[in-house]
């Protein structure tokens, strides 16, 4: 494959499925910084993984098994210790400004406690929530994680019963 | 809070406008800080321009100097009127409070450009004609005691190097600021707007 090909596949890639590497990022990294780094690393992992898919597999199970193997991976070297020492809700993604109503206020705040809760997950329930998010098959996800679809069930139902004991007592946080 | 309803939020989160963007505000101060700095040099520069035309004027006839001297008057008129019409001009061109991200970014890459190039290009537009103003002076006063030998030519060579010395030191200061902090600043705010670019290709 020529370089020209294969960068125009890369954009064509990044163009399709571009959206899921910042929901990724979004829900592995804590600070804005950390995230734009771990969307470089994502980008470098496609490019670098790219010419070795030769398209037998479904485009957007490669990409996320790409994208989240890079962001799992990331979080380990880098995030252990300040998972550990960040509230939920520590960091935050965007601001909300006076210009915004008070329904996207109220919505956004909503998707930014929902990250924060992915992100206090372990990196590889994060990931079966992110890809059961991203409506993906438990053969998808088994594709994507290496691992049985019997073992999705369990690491789904386990990371679901996390995720909404964390949004309840965030909210219950939130209103006390 | 049931997982259905964790699915619906996530789902609606594509549909969420575009909010202020929280770097805007980064990129915000950032240019903030730059005008005043900006802005302090440049009333710091024509103020000193200013003062200096009626202290050079005072001084010429008080020690009653011959009229070359009086060409550092239009020469200093030259250099303050050339950072006020600069700033006129800069003013104009400003992104408006409604501009976007990438708007302030790539006005604060010109503007960080424009200083570059004005402050590597301050041999044409201050130095050049503040030295052929002075140079013009001690030219004279060279011709004018000419005939004390070469003791007269030695004092106008001695303030010539002086002048000369201090036109290069200008230079390497404002090399220097060029160097550690308007070519840092700029690769910041291009490194931030390639981050827009990557953004915008992933969809953030």
């Amino acid at each position: 494959m020529t370089d020209r090909s294969l960068e125009s596949r890369f954009l064509d890639l990044i163009d399709r499925h571009g959206a899921a590497v910042s929901r990724v990022s979004r829900a592995y990294a804590f600070t804005e910084e950390d995230r734009s780094d771990l969307v470089q690393e994502i980008h470098l992992a496609l490019w670098r993984a790219l010419p070795r898919f030769r398209g037998d597999a479904d485009p957007f199970t490669w990409f996320y098994r790409v994208a989240l193997n890079t962001a799992i991976g990331w979080s380990r070297r880098y995030l252990r210790g300040r998972r550990r020492r960040c509230p939920l809700t520590a960091i935050d993604d965007r601001p909300s400004t006076d210009l915004d109503s008070m329904e996207t206020t109220l919505r956004r705040e909503a998707v930014d406690r929902l990250y924060a809760a992915i992100r206090s997950l372990s990196p590889d329930d994060a990931a079966v929530i992110l890809l059961t998010l991203e409506d993906s098959t438990y053969r998808q996800i088994s594709e994507i994680l290496g691992i049985s679809e019997n073992h999705v069930g369990v690491k789904l139902h386990r990371a679901k019963q996390e995720l909404r004991l964390l949004l309840s007592k965030e909210t219950a946080d939130g209103l006390s | 809070m049931d997982f259905r309803e964790i699915e619906r939020l996530w789902n609606e989160q594509h549909t969420d406008p575009d909010a202020a963007d929280p770097r805007l505000d980064e990129i915000q101060r950032l240019a903030r800080d730059f005008q005043s700095t900006i802005l302090r040099r440049d009333v710091r520069e024509v103020g000193t321009a200013v003062l200096l035309v009626p202290v050079w004027i005072a001084l010429g006839v008080r020690l009653t100097l011959p009229w070359t001297w009086y060409l550092m008057v239009p020469a200093l008129v030259w250099v303050g009127g050339y950072l006020c019409l600069d700033r006129i001009q800069r003013h104009r061109r400003r992104p408006d409070a409604g501009a976007t991200l990438r708007g302030y970014l790539e006005a604060a890459l010109s503007e960080v450009d424009h200083q570059v190039a004005l402050l590597s290009g301050v041999f044409r537009w201050a130095l050049l004609p503040v030295g052929l103003a002075a140079s013009a002076f001690l030219l004279q006063i060279g011709w004018m005691t000419r005939e004390d030998g070469w003791v007269s030519w030695l004092v106008v060579a001695c303030c010539g190097a002086i002048a000369f010395a201090i036109m290069r030191y200008v230079i390497v200061l404002n090399r220097r600021a060029v160097e550690t902090e308007l070519l840092p600043h700029r690769s910041e705010l291009a490194s931030l707007l390639m981050g827009i670019d990557a953004s915008e290709i992933s969809g953030i």
